[in-house]
Parts: structure tokens; sequence; C-alpha cells
């Protein structure tokens, strides 16, 4: 007589090691403990886009549609301030393959300088697809909405009871442009002291110019404490459209796309002060702010009065280059074009490029 | 042999586990991401992890001492400026007011720069430092602002979620304890390693000329009205107190061209002969001018640059004249520039009425040149700079049309109305023409009826667009200082200009340079 023998229900016996080889086998034709995932996953193509804050609305739909269109590419979208999505690349290591930020002098400024540890530079090349201008902000709530319109809004915003929101100028562009903006003003409507009695003075180290020969040099100082009910200060633009929703500020400049995207009324403002149009240029080169100290130590901390283009190029060490061209392809497409205008970030028809010689051969057409 | 082969699936499949369980934790550790992120883990040595500078003093505290410091402790986060949240997570370490008593702590007017590995610094105030004040807060969940749930309080992070910080953000990272709440996250300084206190001021520049040019940036000028220095104080009727330099300081840094800072830079013969005038300029188009005699070391004419202690306000920032020897009219704020403006002739020398000696003293004054000579006929009046300025003065902003659209201004001018100067010489009537000479021999004639209807054709200051004239009717007039300067060399010392309002311009080649004759013709 043999041993007792457990049998099964089939009709051979399935012995238990033979159970568990096969099912050893199953698990690494998966590929491994970690990796049993759907399968098309591990095909996909990791695009990573570092965007401006001012870019979330329209970059969020070109996500979407691009990716329906290119099922074999995975957009991965940070927003940060311009100035750190490009640090992000050249100081901070990490790996992106598409920048885009709101400001285009930004991308020579501090990619072309900077150099790889190939002692190639971080980028080439920068494609400005889409404009912005500056406008005042503001809601149904806000005091005196009744009143204000473009010939007055400097006056209504020193008045005692109105709450002022500024975008700090050491950390966010929407800030630094508010100041060159109610300092263009001051010579359009020949009224002194606008940008000090909108903005300027309500710190314990006020924000001044100096003024000479026409121009104007705004000093941010190092320490920016407000000294006033008046004035609101936060680091990032988009906390002050929260604020105005909730009625906690009255009025803030900002970006005309962010503006409407929020559903804020606001203030058309005149082309020679809103940053927003090319044939003033010479106008807004009147002014600089400056930095009183240093905040990155590869950032020259002056910021010249420019009109607002937005810059957008692909580094030189990204790991998808050519994922990377088939989404600025898209950006730049009809598409791109219908969800920026549906942002009311209108494109530039065609689109600007500084150095076209240095464009991949799939953007080139763009520009001939 | 058959028992074997029973076995055999058994042990290929034991030896399989194992393998895959040896390839499974090394796919566990490089993960999904294809990333690999190296782990550093405090060692607990004595390096330092912090420097905190105060003067002259450097400090540096190892990870044991900030760990031995009393623990900041509690669930907070960050929020970026897109909205995104991290955390709250679980942090611990030490309260920045707790690492700077070991610098002595720090006073009100003080401010602490916090600088990373990577070259990034933010600087907090008193307040934020201190009291962890002026830090909005951030709904956890929801990103929205809200009130302060509990204290809040900068500190510096050693541990996350009970791990040390690993050297993708650490060892130390300045952050905010706000408890169960976020802050921003521009104030979450990554690799922090150096903490400066620091006195924060604004920045300006003193541009000086005279014999030569030189430039007085803030640092310097906080420098010289250091105590046992040169600075001074003054207090005025209203009892305020006002801190600077006194203004003979800096007319002898340009009156000659050894500027020496050690013993006597200043001329004192040069002052004594009246070589120069003191022209001290402000941003607003107006000056306060002194002979030299006046200012010679006169401490009772200040440059000031603080008020009570702090910088002065906005309406007069950088630098205000005061002091007990300056006028009403002369005490002008937002001062920018001081120019020396010299005769050409050279002092004799003098010999004191008593003096030994047999040589006959005579007391001689530097005469000062005519700059500007009106004339209509036989009348004629001629004027030296100073004359110019004691007249009644217009400022105001005047701005060229030029070639090609080009727009050269507005500036802020100060000088003379043209009417005033013809007046003195009879006025000018229907018949007569103004005819204006420049230095290089260039001239040019105004009508009568141009510059008594004043009609000018007018540009929009931005465009270039002709405009209608907004708010004043433009008038002629001869300028003597721009933007709070004397004019340079290639338009001055006096430009013929239409002076309009800020946003208007008018045609360049109306405007005259270096006008050194103004003479009333006929026809």
């Amino acid at each position: 007589m043999g041993k007792a023998r457990t049998t099964f229900k089939y009709r051979k016996p399935v012995h238990t090691g033979s159970i568990i080889l096969a099912g050893c086998l199953i698990i690494l034709g998966c590929g491994g403990l970690t990796a049993c995932k759907a399968p098309s996953s591990q095909a996909k193509t990791k695009l990573v886009v570092f965007e401006a804050d001012s870019l979330m609305v329209p970059f969020a739909q070109i996500q979407s549609e691009f990716e329906k269109a290119n099922p074999d590419i995975d957009v991965e979208i940070q927003a940060h301030g311009s100035i750190q999505v490009i640090r992000q690349v050249t100081e901070l290591g990490q790996d992106v393959d598409v920048v885009a930020v709101a400001d285009d002098s930004l991308i020579p400024m501090l990619m072309y300088q900077t150099k790889m540890p190939d002692g190639k530079p971080y980028a080439s090349w920068c494609i400005e697809p889409i404009t912005n201008e500056m406008v005042l902000a503001y809601t149904p709530k806000s005091k005196y909405a009744d009143e204000i319109n473009a010939n007055n809004w400097y006056q209504i915003l020193t008045r005692p009871d109105v709450r002022v929101g500024l975008a700090d100028p050491r950390m966010d562009s929407v800030g630094y442009r508010t100041l060159m903006t109610t300092k263009l003003a001051e010579s359009y409507y020949g009224v002194k002291d606008i940008m000090a009695d909108t903005v300027g003075k309500y710190f314990s180290l006020p924000i001044n110019a100096n003024d000479a020969n026409g121009n104007s040099a705004i000093i941010v100082p190092e320490l920016l404490e407000p000294n006033d009910s008046h004035m609101v200060l936060r680091g990032a633009h988009m906390e002050l459209l929260a604020l105005l929703q909730s009625g906690d500020v009255d009025y803030s400049f900002d970006y005309k796309s962010a503006v409407i995207q929020d559903n804020l009324n606001y203030i058309e403002l005149p082309k020679a002060i809103n940053l927003g149009d090319d044939s003033f240029a010479q106008n807004y080169q009147k002014v600089v702010v400056r930095l009183d100290y240093q905040r990155f130590k590869t950032v020259n901390p002056v910021f010249e009065g420019i009109p607002i283009v937005y810059g957008i190029t692909i580094a030189n060490n990204a790991k998808h280059t050519e994922a990377g061209i088939k989404f600025i392809q898209f950006v730049l497409g009809p598409e791109g074009q219908r969800i920026f205008t549906a942002a009311s970030q209108p494109e530039l028809v065609p689109p600007i490029c500084d150095n076209a010689s240095a464009l991949p051969g799939g953007l080139k057409s763009f520009f001939r | 042999m058959n028992r074997f082969f029973k076995k055999l699936p058994a042990v290929i499949a034991i030896l399989l586990v194992l393998t895959m369980l040896a390839s499974g934790i090394a796919g566990c550790k490089s993960g999904s991401t294809g990333t690999t992120t190296s782990k550093t883990t405090a060692t607990g040595t004595a390096t330092a992890a912090l420097t905190i500078v105060k003067g002259d003093e450097t400090k540096t505290l190892t990870m044991a001492q900030i760990k031995a410091l009393p623990v900041v402790s509690g669930s907070t986060g960050d929020i970026t400026s897109s909205g995104t949240i991290e955390g709250p997570n679980s942090y611990k370490g030490a309260s920045l007011a707790d690492i700077l008593q070991s610098v002595g702590g720090i006073g009100s007017s003080d401010a602490i720069r916090i600088s990373a590995k990577d070259g990034y610094s933010m600087t907090l105030s008193y307040k934020q430092a201190m009291e962890g004040a002026e830090f909005p807060t951030y709904d956890s969940s929801t990103g929205k602002e809200a009130p302060p749930a509990g204290t809040i309080t900068v500190f510096l992070v050693y541990e996350k979620d009970g791990t040390a910080l690993d050297d993708t953000i650490g060892p130390l990272r300045l952050g905010i304890m706000a408890p169960g709440q976020v802050t921003d996250g521009h104030w979450w300084i990554k690799w922090a390693q150096k903490i400066q206190v620091v006195a924060v001021q604004q920045s300006f520049d003193l541009k000086l000329s005279g014999a030569e040019s030189a430039d007085v940036d803030s640092s310097t000028f906080e420098s010289c009205s250091a105590a046992g220095c040169h600075g001074t104080n003054w207090t005025d009727s209203q009892g305020r107190t006002w801190t600077g330099v006194p203004l003979w300081y800096f007319a002898g840094k340009v009156d000659d061209v050894t500027d020496s800072h050690d013993g006597d830079s200043y001329n004192t013969a040069l002052a004594d002969a009246g070589a120069y005038d003191v022209q001290v300029n402000s941003s607003d188009g107006t000056s306060a001018t002194f002979t030299s005699k006046q200012v010679k070391q006169d401490d009772n004419l200040i440059v000031a640059f603080r008020i009570g202690g702090v910088a002065l306000p906005s309406n007069q920032w950088p630098l205000a004249l005061v002091g007990s020897d300056v006028s009403a009219q002369q005490q002008i704020s937002k001062i920018t520039s001081i120019n020396l403006i010299f005769s050409n002739t050279t002092p004799t020398t003098t010999t004191a009425a008593n003096s030994t000696t047999t040589t006959t003293a005579a007391s001689t004054t530097a005469a000062v040149p005519t700059i500007l000579t009106v004339t209509k006929g036989s009348s004629s009046k001629t004027y030296s700079m100073a004359d110019l300025k004691a007249l009644p003065a217009v400022s105001g902003y005047g701005g060229q049309l030029g070639k090609n659209n080009t727009i050269n201004g507005p500036y802020q001018y100060a000088g003379v109305a043209l009417s005033s100067l013809l007046s003195a010489v009879g006025g000018i009537s229907a018949g007569n023409s103004v005819k204006v000479t420049a230095s290089d021999g260039y001239s040019q004639v105004m009508s009568y009826q141009q510059l008594t209807n004043n009609s000018f054709t007018l540009f929009d200051s931005s465009t270039g667009q002709e405009a209608a004239s907004a708010d004043m009717t433009p008038f002629v007039f001869i300028a003597y200082s721009k933007d709070g300067a004397a004019l340079d060399q290639s338009t001055g010392p006096l430009e013929l200009g239409i002076m309009t309002c800020q946003n208007r311009v008018t045609q360049g080649q109306q405007w005259v340079k270096m006008v050194v004759k103004i003479e009333v013709v006929s026809g």
C-alpha cells in the first residue's frame, strides 16, 4: 500500500509544486511584483511640462486634448512662478522637457546664459506664442465699483477706505508689472506719484523710484512690510484673485486672461501703460524695476519694462524631445489657437521666434 | 529517479520565488518613475549645519546643537503659487527665535536674511521672524485663505514625518509652523544654511559734480553720517530730529581734483574766493543754490537722509535739505544731485589787513561769468546763472518730437520764461521777431504771433500723434535745469524750449541748445 494522496477534481492530479510554478510563471510574465499594471502605460512617453501659473487654465485643456490626440504620450504638468519654472531646470536639476513662462526674456536670460555640465546652454531658442496685458480687477462688491473707470482709477485707489492688493514684486511678475504700469500712468495722465500713492507708499520701507531723464528706476526694498490696512500683499497674484472674490480686497492689478478666467470685472488700461502692445514698447522701456537684493544667485534682479510676451522652449537636456515637439506643434496649431482664444489669451499668429535657425525641424514650418 | 522528477516543479518554483523576491525588492527601490534619489541621513557629526552672522560675529551650530534646542513640532505644510498643497506633514525643528538667541537675539529694527546652498535667499522682518506675524494661512484641504488656527512659529525644520530631511531639501529647511494649516511656499526655504541679521534700508545714489564727478551711494552716505565721522543731527521747530551730513562735505568732494579722505579734502581757498555756486537739485525740478562762501564749513546746511531715525517718507525720499541756515524756499527734498558751478576766473591772493608783510592787500571777488545776453536795440542785459536763478522760476514738463517720430522726453525742467527776459529789455511788439543764437553759431527766429499766441503744435508724448493740449497753454522758456540737474555740455548751460503738460511734446526743431544770446529784431 502507498501513502494516501490528495486528489483533485482534475482527471490528472496536479501537484502543488506545479501549481506554484505555474503561478510564478504567470507573475513573471507580468514583469515582476511591482509591474503588474496595464501594459499600455509602460509604453507611454511621459512628457514633463513646467508652466507659469497664468497658463494653468489653457494648458489643462491642451493637456487633455493633446493626450487624446496622442494616446502614447502622458503629459505631466507642474505650475510655478516663471523664474521658478526655469530654476527647476537650470539649478535644481529636474528632468523637464518643455518650459513655458510668462516673460519671454527669462529664457534667454537664464537658459541661454546658464550652461549644462557639457558646456551647452540649457536652451537655444524661444518661441513667443501669446501675449497678455495688465488690467485692474475688481468685483461689484468693491468699494466705488459703480464709480471707477479708466480715467479715475488712480484716484479711487488712493481713497483711505479702499483695500488694494499687490502681488509681491519680489516673488511674482504681476507684482513688478503692477509697479511698472502705475509708474507709466504718471506720464500718461500727467499726474505725479501715482505709483507711490496707489501702491508704493504703504510699506514700512516704501517702494520708491529714481526719476531721471524721463526714465524711472523703481526700487523694491529687500523687506516689504505693509504698514497700512490699505495694502494687502500676497506672494502670488492668484491669491489676490481669491481675495477679490471674497471681498477682502477691493482692487488688484493682474493679467487680463487670469481676470477673465476668474469671471471678475476689470478696467481696461490705456495701451501706453498696460504692457500689452508692442507698438508702445519704447514707452514701456522708460521703467525698470530693481530688487534691492539678489533673491536668486543666477538672476539679475532688474526687470525691464517690455511688452508681456510668453515664451516656450524645449530644454536642450530634455529626455523626450520628439514628444516636446509634438506638444508645441499642438500649442501653435489650430487646436492650441482655439484653446487660448477661449481662455482669453489669443495667440500671436504667426508666432515669433528669436532664433528660428536653432529650432528642431518639426517646428521650423511655423516660421517660414 | 521518478521521485526526483516529481519534486522538480516544486524545487524550481521555490527557486523562482526566491529569485522574484530578490528582484522585486530591487524593483521596489527603483520605482516606476525611473529616477533614483540618493538619500543621506544626518550622521550627528560635528560639522556645521547652520551659520549665523550678526555684525562681526559668526556662529555655527551643528545639527546636534540645533536638536538640543526646544522642539517645535506639529502638522503643517505649504502651498505653491499655483495652489498645489504640500502636506500637511508632521514636522520637527527648532524655532528661529531660539536659534537667534545664540547670537544674543535681534532688535526690532533688524531683519533676517535666510540663504540656501543654491543661492536662494529671502528676508524676514522682525515681526515675521520673532512673532510669526504677516504670514497668511490657508486651509490645508481647500487652499482657501483662512484666519490662523493657532500660534505661528518660524522654525528650522530637520525632521519630516519622523525622518531626517534628506539632501533633496535638507538637512535644514526654513518652515512656518501653522498647526493644521499651510502657508506660502516662497518662505519654505530648502537647504537653508545661513542666517544673517541685517539692517535693511533702501539704496539711492547722490550724484555730485564740480571740478570732477562722484556718486555717493546710500551705504557710503550712511557711513559718512555715522557719529564720529561727518554725521550731524538737527531738531526742527516741530521737534523732529533730522540726521545727515553737512552740505559742505559734498562740496569738498568735488571742489577740486584732489579728493583725499585723509586730512582736509575741502578747499577753503576756493570757497573763500567765491569760486563756485553750490546747486542742490531735486527730482521734482526744484533746486536751491548757495554761494561757496555761504556753504563753507557751515554745519547748519544739512543733507538729511533720516528723520526720527528712519528713512524719509516717500514724498521726500531719499534726501532733504534742512538746517537752521536753510530758508523756507530752500527746503527742498527728493534731492538727487549736487552741482558745483564754477566761475572761470581764479581767485587772487589775499592777505589780512593786519599782516606784517609789506605787500598791499587787495581783496578780490571772482568775476561771475555772463552766460546769456538779451538785447533790443541799444538796450542790453547780461545774466550769469545766478542772475537767471534769481528771476521768478518756471518749472514743468517739456519734450521733443524728432525725426522718424522719435520722442525725447518728456523731462522735468526749471528755468525762466522767455517773456520775463524780453520784458527786461522793453518787451516785443507787432513787427518784431526774436532771434535766438547758440554758442555754436546756430540761430532760430520766432515770430511775434508765435510768441504771443503760444501757437505750437503738440504731440502725444507716448505715441507721437498730433494731439490737442490738455490742461495748459504751452509757452517758451529758457531752461537751466533738467530732471533736477544742470544741463549737460551737449545742451547747456541754457536751452530754449517749450513748456507743456506732462503728456505732450513739441517739435524738436523749435528747441535751441546752448543758447547764449536773445535779440529782439525787426521783421
